[in-house]
């Protein structure tokens, strides 16, 4: 119903649907990205692909949220992407960026030893976490956004795991040698 | 979020990657974002399912049409089909107006059997049909008597290039040169063997008769191509008639002239009056040479 109003280019209807399912979109991005304003800008380009292709939605799929999920997964990877093939860099470790520890409160140190050890991942394995540990996806649906079959999401998943429990140790490591 | 496989540890670390909320006027923006964007174009149609792409389907198919009938029409008016015997549905009559109708010649050269070359000869092609093929000209005597002028052609023209050569050595001042026997022998092995023999034979008897004119006596112990080299070595006068002059003259007399037949006297004087004009030309050709 909400989606019949949105193709009808109803504004009160498509801010209901931001205000419903941005934020899922924003975490997403957030979690995947590392950045604020990347994660809003890939929140707003999900929610604007959402209204142009409100006319031809059709009701009885997975749902909003799904589609949702999908789109930002996506545009998340695209960008990732993007960030390889235009720097000869590897991707920029959050520690860089964040200011040191003794300015930052107990949250943010939790944070930013989170945001290094799921940035470390490889970019689908991130997405499998995101998606699976974050978002509550069923590995089907995970398995489904990122077009994998069941075996092979299971797969990306257990290395993914295997490979945050390898780096939980460095991430210990670097975070007790940046405190003292 | 809980997972009863998954490490606590793990589970702590991950936890901690808190979400910051979204700016307060996010939904703002993307609402004003979404309204005031241009609405998308509509999608590209393809030219080819266009009017305009039904307009030029007729024009090329029209093209073709009249390219094919300008085609056909130009093949009828050449008469490339006038043989096949097709008749064109529509352009035939509308050529025939124009074009007369050829006359049925080719229908009837095409029927008639060819002329034989002898019977080309007749003066219509109708008489030549009712005729009945000649006999043959050449006959087995006939062709006989062509070998036989031929022998005596060749043993003569022999007789006289040994004059000749002898005539330019002493017109030189040169001593006359025996003839070279393997000289002889390769001007005979040149003569086909059938004529060989016939040939050989007939250079002795001129040789022969030329002796028992110089010298009245009849030596007959000398082959052909030995004679030359013997007669040579013999010394025999370079000024002396050619043998086809000594020919000639041998038929003319009376014992000649009736032990041959009346034919071959008729041959040989025919033979006699070539071998005179090419002694003419050889002259004319020498004097030319000379001036």
């Amino acid at each position: 119903m909400l989606m019949a109003r949105v193709a009808a280019r109803d504004a009160d209807a498509f801010r209901a649907l931001i205000e419903a399912h941005a934020g899922k979109a924003h975490r997403i991005g957030w979690r995947m990205l590392g950045d604020a304003v990347e994660a809003e800008d890939v929140a707003q380009e999900a929610m604007l692909k959402l209204w142009e292709q409100a006319g031809k939605w059709q009701a009885g799929g997975a749902g909003v949220g799904a589609w949702l999920n999908r789109v930002a997964t996506n545009l998340c990877l695209d960008r990732l992407r993007r960030r390889r093939f235009s720097s000869d860099q590897d991707v920029p470790e959050r520690v860089d960026e964040t200011p040191l520890a003794d300015a930052q409160m107990d949250a943010d140190w939790m944070r930013d030893r989170a945001m290094l050890a799921v940035q470390a991942l490889p970019d689908r394995q991130r997405a499998a976490i995101v998606l699976t540990y974050y978002e509550d996806c069923s590995n089907l649906a995970a398995a489904e956004i990122l077009g994998l079959n069941i075996k092979a999401f299971e797969s990306l998943l257990l290395r993914a795991r295997q490979a945050l429990k390898a780096g939980l140790g460095d991430v210990r490591a670097a975070f007790a040698g940046g405190a003292a | 979020m809980s997972d009863p496989r998954r490490d606590p540890s793990l589970n702590e670390l991950l936890d901690g990657l808190t979400v910051p909320p979204l700016s307060p006027d996010f939904a703002d923006r993307v609402v004003a974002a979404a309204t005031h964007r241009p609405q998308p174009l509509p999608t590209p149609v393809l030219s080819r399912s266009g009017k305009r792409a039904r307009w030029i389907r007729g024009h090329r198919v029209v093209i073709g049409v009249v390219a094919l009938g300008l085609m056909s029409a130009g093949a009828a008016a050449t008469a490339i089909f006038g043989d096949v015997a097709q008749t064109i549905p529509v352009i035939g009559p509308l050529i025939a107006r124009v074009v007369p109708a050829k006359p049925e010649r080719k229908a009837a050269l095409a029927a008639k059997p060819k002329p034989k070359p002898d019977e080309s000869v007749g003066p219509g092609a109708d008489e030549a049909a009712s005729i009945a093929p000649a006999p043959p000209l050449v006959s087995p005597e006939h062709v006989g008597m062509r070998r036989e002028m031929r022998r005596e052609f060749v043993a003569e023209r022999i007789a006289d290039r040994l004059q000749q050569r002898a005539d330019r050595r002493e017109a030189l001042g040169l001593p006359p040169r025996p003839v070279r026997r393997a000289e002889a022998r390769a001007v005979l092995r040149r003569i086909p063997p059938a004529d060989r023999a016939a040939i050989v034979q007939r250079v002795r008897e001129i040789r022969q008769e030329r002796h028992a004119t110089a010298l009245g006596q009849a030596d007959t112990a000398d082959l052909a191509p030995a004679t030359d080299a013997v007669s040579a070595t013999h010394g025999e006068p370079a000024g002396a008639p050619s043998p086809e002059t000594q020919s000639t003259d041998s038929a003319a007399t009376p014992r000649e002239a009736a032990e041959i037949q009346p034919e071959r006297a008729e041959q040989l004087r025919r033979l006699r009056a070539l071998r005179e004009l090419q002694r003419q030309r050889r002259e004319l050709r020498r004097q030319r040479l000379q001036q």
